[in-house]
């Protein structure tokens, strides 16, 4: 649709421009720089894969810790033409980590006085690495790319702004933004909005709670073996949110087949979470110099930990299901709303648009009405919801949780969170109802009589799949709404005023099946949908049901203007 | 002193109410303090009441090498619709337009475009929030403006 600033100066609107531009420009510059230092660290890693395969000497082979972190240094020789080298780059890009295990893991791999597969570079045989470069970085790419996309997108469509504003005299402005295009957008950006969801849920999920509980369950097969613990304590991790979270940071040492590894898990969990006595519990239990028992993967004997139980904690890192199944289910209630979207525009359903027009005059005979959700979105969005809800509602209540357990009960919060806590109960009830609304009577309308139009007359049928002997009495109304959008500060709301109502059935004998005359006002307003603002026809069934949930139906009309001539 | 920039809108037989696929003609007028870059009429529609106003260029006629003081005839082919409508909510209103850059909008004139040959008037029978449980009660017919 077309949007016209009347009063804007050019001038005004110029300076906006540029200074867009600028920014824009400014933020594909930053991308571009990073772009460039990313991808010439992506390249000289992946070289390494035309390098030539040789065989090397390992000379030295231990596990350092530099400040806090832990490398695997490494040195070893190889000959090349006779000439001989010696080098001590393990891989092109790697970093020292905190993970204790994975030193003594490499050096296990590659012991002192062992000939192991190199690569030395063909061109300079002096320059040589033990293992190839990982992979999995050429996707840090994607980081200053999305940076490049954006800065790049946005100057492109300030051009494509810029050379569209001038129309052509005396056509009309804004040919190409139909209403179908917009819906894709609407739809694109929506995945997008829930893949986020979906992305973190997905990205907590598996680390936090996925694979420790696979791990535990593997872990059953592994050998206990003898450890001495060489430092315990509870590590604080200071919290933006306020309470710092703890956790059990403990290093052992252990042998296996004559050679010494170390480990710092306790158990599977990483991160860390709130409650300092049990950590502290576990750490007083282990003091520096404790000989215990680990437990040890036979396949990968730098993999050990102390304990293979799942502690009560573990069940924490549960909570970015929610956001998966929210992530997830939004995903699907966008896509299946644009399918049906589109087969209602397909059956010339689609509200009216001005620069629709044309498209909608081909609509007319028999329509079977389809229903604006169905029971089944309706159960899937109720879910979605109450696990939304609850799901945020439930860390605070957690966090609650444990505080009254451990007898310091925060007042302030318990009366905050009581409303909350209150709709998360009414929305999880909402879920059974809408359960139980799956298994009533689905009703199927159809409309006679051609195009809607003010003025017009139309037969309504209807007839029920399903037990319809259930429902006690039903009403059928057709409705035309008026639908206004506006923004009060941050929030936006929607008023709606009812202007036409029709009541076409509105009986307790012919339920199973009838007809009645839709007969529309010479004087009403046909359907219309603008960004703001919307007129829209439909109607509403109530059947009523004893004891069980009734059905309400809403299925949308399309009111078109009168045919110019007709 | 500078002169200010004026225009008017001018429809043939002082018409202001049309049906869709009329044809709209009239003339527009202006006088500028200096050579405008650019002039055209717009026949375009807007809304206003309780939602955020949305707006719509239907058609433009843009106008060859106009002058500083100058008037020219136009012809628009009215559309199906929006109907001219106003309910206790959003009012729609047609109008043509005269715009000159740099100088913004000298003149508009409003129109009705109904097939009845008047504004609709759509009663309020029911209110409702967007909140639950802010249901107003059945108010008074009455324009949204």
């Amino acid at each position: 649709m077309a949007r016209i600033q009347v009063h804007v100066g050019s001038g005004g609107r110029g300076f906006g421009r540029w200074l867009s531009a600028l920014l824009l420009l400014a933020f594909t510059g930053v991308g571009v720089f990073a772009l460039y230092a990313v991808a010439v660290d992506v390249w000289r890693g992946v070289r390494t894969y035309s390098w030539d395969e040789a065989r090397c000497t390992v000379v030295r082979s231990e596990a350092v810790e530099e400040d806090g972190a832990y490398r695997f240094a490494v040195t070893y020789r190889w000959t090349r033409d006779g000439a001989r080298y010696s080098g001590s780059r393990f891989r092109p890009a790697y970093e020292a980590s905190d993970d204790v295990s994975e030193p003594y893991r490499l050096a296990g791999r590659y012991p002192a006085g062992a000939e192991v597969r190199c690569f030395v570079d063909p061109d300079r045989p002096g320059e040589a690495t033990l293992e190839r470069y990982h992979l999995g970085r050429v996707f840090l790419l994607l980081v200053p790319l999305a940076f490049v996309a954006i800065g790049g997108g946005g100057l492109w469509m300030l051009w494509r702004l810029g050379r569209g504003e001038p129309p052509l005299p005396g056509l009309p402005a804004a040919t190409g933004g139909g209403g179908g295009g917009k819906t894709n957008t609407g739809t694109g950006c929506m995945v997008a909005f829930f893949s986020v969801f979906l992305a973190a849920g997905l990205g907590l999920l598996v680390p936090f709670f996925v694979l420790p509980v696979m791990r535990t369950f593997e872990a059953r097969d592994w050998r206990p073996v003898p450890a001495t613990v060489l430092s315990s304590d509870v590590g604080v991790h200071p919290s933006d949110e306020g309470d710092p979270t703890y956790s059990v940071d403990v290093v052992f040492r252990y042998e296996l087949d004559g050679r010494e590894y170390r480990s710092g898990r306790y158990d599977f969990m990483i991160g860390s979470t709130g409650g300092y006595e049990r950590k502290a519990e576990i750490v007083e239990r282990l003091p520096p110099g404790t000989e215990t028992t680990a437990w040890v993967d036979p396949d990968d004997p730098a993999s050990a930990v102390l304990s293979r139980e799942m502690r009560g904690d573990l069940w924490f890192g549960l909570l970015p299901a929610v956001f998966v199944v929210a992530g997830g289910g939004g995903i699907a209630f966008v896509l299946l709303g644009a399918r049906r979207l589109k087969r209602r525009r397909e059956a010339g359903l689609e509200e009216w648009r001005p620069e629709a027009a044309g498209e909608l005059a081909a609509g007319g005979g028999e329509v079977v009405l389809e229903a604006k959700s169905s029971p089944l979105g309706k159960l899937v969005g109720a879910v979605v919801i109450a696990l939304f809800w609850n799901g945020i509602v439930g860390v605070f209540v957690w966090k609650w949780w444990q505080e009254t357990a451990a007898g310091s009960m925060d007042g302030c919060l318990t009366v905050f969170l009581i409303p909350f806590v209150l709709v998360g109960v009414l929305l999880l009830v909402n879920v059974p109802y809408q359960v139980l609304a799956l298994f009533n009577p689905r009703p199927v309308l159809t409309l006679d009589g051609g195009r809607l139009e003010p003025g017009c007359r139309a037969t309504l049928s209807w007839r029920f799949r399903g037990s319809a002997g259930r429902i006690r009495h039903l009403k059928i109304v057709c409705r035309g709404l008026e639908e206004a959008t506006y923004r009060q500060g941050t929030d936006t709301h929607t008023k709606t005023s009812t202007f036409a109502e029709i009541v076409l059935a509105d009986t307790s004998l012919e339920i199973a099946r009838g007809h009645a005359s839709l007969h529309l006002p010479e004087d009403t307003m046909h359907s219309f949908e603008a960004d703001h603002n919307k007129i829209a026809w439909s109607l509403h069934l109530h059947g009523t049901v004893d004891r069980w949930p009734d059905v309400l139906d809403e299925h949308p009309l399309v009111v078109h203007p009168r045919r110019v001539g007709g | 002193m500078t002169m200010p920039a004026v225009g008017t809108v001018e429809i043939d037989e002082g018409r202001h109410v049309f049906a869709p696929g009329d044809e709209l003609s009239g003339a527009v007028r202006w006088h500028l303090p200096e050579d405008p870059e650019r002039v055209e009429v717009r026949l375009c529609w807007r809304t206003e009441g309780r939602g955020d106003a949305d707006h719509d260029v239907v058609a433009r006629e843009r106008f060859e090498a106009p002058g500083r003081q100058d008037w020219r005839p136009f012809t628009f082919r009215l559309p199906d619709g929006p109907y001219s409508f106003s309910g206790s909510l959003i009012s729609l209103i047609w109008e043509l337009e005269l715009v000159a850059e740099p100088f913004g909008a000298l003149g508009r004139s409003e129109i009705v475009v109904s097939p009845t040959g008047a504004e609709l008037r759509l009663p309020a029978l029911e209110t409702e929030d967007e909140a639950p449980g802010k249901t107003g009660k059945p108010g008074k017919p009455g324009k949204a403006r």
